[in-house]
């Protein structure tokens, strides 16, 4: 490693660093063995610049990406949830929309962390909309293409989902709970009673530009996971009975209606017929 | 190389594509000479961001410009990031794609800012060697800005102007020059403006910058959320009478104001420019030595009030995710 390279290490490690860094010995010592100072600043003032500067700029784009999740917490357990997630886990992307890929798992860890449970679905939901909404344009599902398939080879068809599409299964009611905590930051009132769990199935989906949180019937949820997986449709079916205790025969008997759905939201974009 | 510009096109005085200012700039469409995009902002394939580029690509001469290559640090630039970078150049068309002397990690971390490089031979090498690859992979001119920086190293053995311009001569680069970067340098540093100015080779000036910054009293931070100060187009017109015309820019990416505003900063840049190319074809300099003398001063001022500190982002807000 060169010089220039050993140089740059240590300052991207002090500047994730939590605390001012005009406090930090080691720091401090750095500072003044490989920075000049100014007649305004000293070294290791200038070099806190940067781990402020850090800071800033990534809680403000978690604050932007993750209003849900703070409007759970607070504003002290939020700072502190994405104070440690920061120094934990570096950011690794040029897009400042992925940095916060990594923090339902961080929550799930934090011990100390109210409503954990909450929070971590909270986040896995908010994650959700980033993800999908800039996620590749799919054209839709040629209508054509469709009526061309033969009416025995929809067993083995495999059912290609959009790149713009999320599944999740929560415990929590999120959708409404965030709904209601962003306006009540947005209108600076207090923020809502958090609600008792509940079980929700989500499709997270990106069309006409905007970002659709679609509540599935459970069922409807397991197959379409099975069939996003790439199974084909017929074993997508059976997988889906299996999972759920729900026969087979009345999985098909709601099939059509459930593509139909999907298709027209464009949760589904093509047919593959070349399974075996 | 004694071609003015590298013999890029001068496109006038553009702005910065900022979200705050879509829904009128694709409603209204307002003439202006070009705009820039942050091209990390347009990187994303699809939905919202791919479809406001195509919609500024139908209206408006695009230039890219970037914040994360980090072509000084550790390591090599990342593939897929370049390959996405060279996908986006090929559907934008840009005459050229700038990105700064700077590094932006180490050990795999991305810090989302500009951090500053220790102007060594070493680091000449390493970015003229990068800059030279990187041209020849994105297929269309290139060139590197001078950032602000806050912090300056032990270890550096040349001064930044010598630093830029042996880089740019090695590589056989361009040079985006910023104006409100090198007041802002010159301010936290104690260094002289007038002479970073005059030491940065014109021909290689293929772009300016302007901007506004935070005077926090103790230091200057680039923050591009003001009007540009009086020194700074002092600086920019010294800058043109050097160089001639080269396509400029206003930055205003925190604080964002109405269209309007913006647009009379593009029409001050334009009274400014010609100002200065006045004084060029005459030979003269609309900077006298009393004038040259208040830039410097200023850029050693303390100033009387100070600002507060808060983040920002280069390349303004994201694009906000819109839930139905």
């Amino acid at each position: 490693m060169s010089d220039e390279a050993a140089l740059q290490t240590r300052i991207a490690a002090f500047l994730r660093r939590r605390r001012d860094l005009a406090t930090d010995d080691e720091a401090r010592r750095f500072a003044e063995t490989h920075l000049t100072g100014s007649a305004r600043l000293s070294p290791v003032e200038q070099l806190e610049i940067y781990r402020e500067q850090f800071y800033l700029r990534h809680t403000a784009s978690l604050v932007e990406d993750f209003p849900g999740v703070g409007g759970i917490l607070g504003q002290a357990d939020w700072d502190r949830l994405v104070w440690d997630f920061l120094a934990t886990s570096a950011p690794t992307s040029y897009d400042l929309a992925e940095l916060g890929a990594g923090l339902a798992d961080f929550a799930g860890t934090r011990d100390w962390l109210p409503e954990r449970d909450l929070v971590v679905e909270m986040a896995r939901f908010e994650y959700a909309h980033l993800e999908v909404f800039a996620a590749p344009d799919s054209a839709p599902l040629d209508p054509a293409k469709l009526a061309a398939v033969p009416e025995d080879a929809w067993e083995r068809a495999r059912l290609q989902p959009d790149t713009g599409l999320r599944l999740l299964a929560l415990e929590y009611p999120v959708v409404e709970l965030r709904t209601r905590l962003i306006q009540a930051r947005d209108d600076g009132t207090d923020a809502p009673p958090l609600p008792a769990p509940k079980r929700v199935f989500l499709a997270v989906h990106r069309r006409n530009l905007g970002v659709f949180h679609d509540e599935l019937e459970p069922d409807a949820f397991v197959l379409l996971e099975h069939v996003a997986r790439g199974e084909p449709l017929g074993l997508a079916c059976e997988s889906a009975a299996r999972d759920t205790g729900v026969s087979v025969e009345s999985l098909g008997a709601k099939l059509e209606r459930w593509f139909a759905e999907w298709s027209g939201r464009g949760y589904v974009v093509d047919v593959v017929l070349n399974a075996t | 190389m004694n071609e003015a510009r590298r013999g890029l096109p001068d496109l006038g005085i553009g702005v910065g594509l900022r979200v705050p200012h879509y829904k009128r700039l694709f409603a209204e469409r307002p003439p202006i000479d070009f705009v820039e995009i942050i091209s990390e902002n347009f990187m994303a394939v699809g939905g919202k961001p791919r479809h406001h580029l195509e919609r500024a690509l139908a209206t408006y001469r695009v230039v890219q410009h970037g914040v994360s290559l980090g072509i000084g640090g550790p390591e090599e630039p990342g593939r897929a990031y370049l390959e996405r970078l060279r996908e986006l150049v090929r559907q934008t068309q840009t005459p050229w794609v700038s990105d700064h002397f700077c590094w932006c990690g180490a050990g795999g971390a991305h810090l989302h800012d500009l951090l500053p490089l220790p102007f060594t031979r070493n680091l000449v090498q390493t970015i003229a060697d990068r800059a030279r690859r990187l041209e020849d992979f994105l297929g269309v001119p290139f060139a590197l800005e001078n950032a602000s920086s806050y912090l300056t190293y032990r270890s550096s053995v040349l001064a930044e102007w010598e630093f830029i311009a042996e880089i740019a001569e090695r590589a056989d680069i361009g040079i985006l020059f910023d104006v409100n970067n090198v007041f802002v340098t010159a301010y936290n540093h104690g260094l002289d403006p007038i002479q970073f100015v005059e030491s940065v080779p014109p021909e290689r000036i293929v772009q300016i910058h302007l901007a506004g910054h935070t005077n926090l009293g103790t230091h200057i931070i680039d923050t591009h959320d003001a009007h540009v100060i009086e020194p700074v187009w002092d600086l920019y017109r010294l800058t043109l009478e050097r160089t001639g015309p080269v396509s400029t820019l206003i930055e205003w990416d925190d604080q964002i104001p109405e269209l309007e505003v913006l647009f009379a900063e593009v029409e001050r840049a334009r009274r400014e420019r010609d100002r200065a190319l006045a004084a060029r074809l005459t030979g003269t300099s609309s900077l006298d030595a009393p004038a040259r003398e208040g830039v410097r001063k200023a850029a050693r001022a303390r100033p009387q009030a100070v600002a507060a500190r808060h983040g920002w982002t280069q390349g303004g807000p994201r694009e906000p995710v819109t839930s139905a």
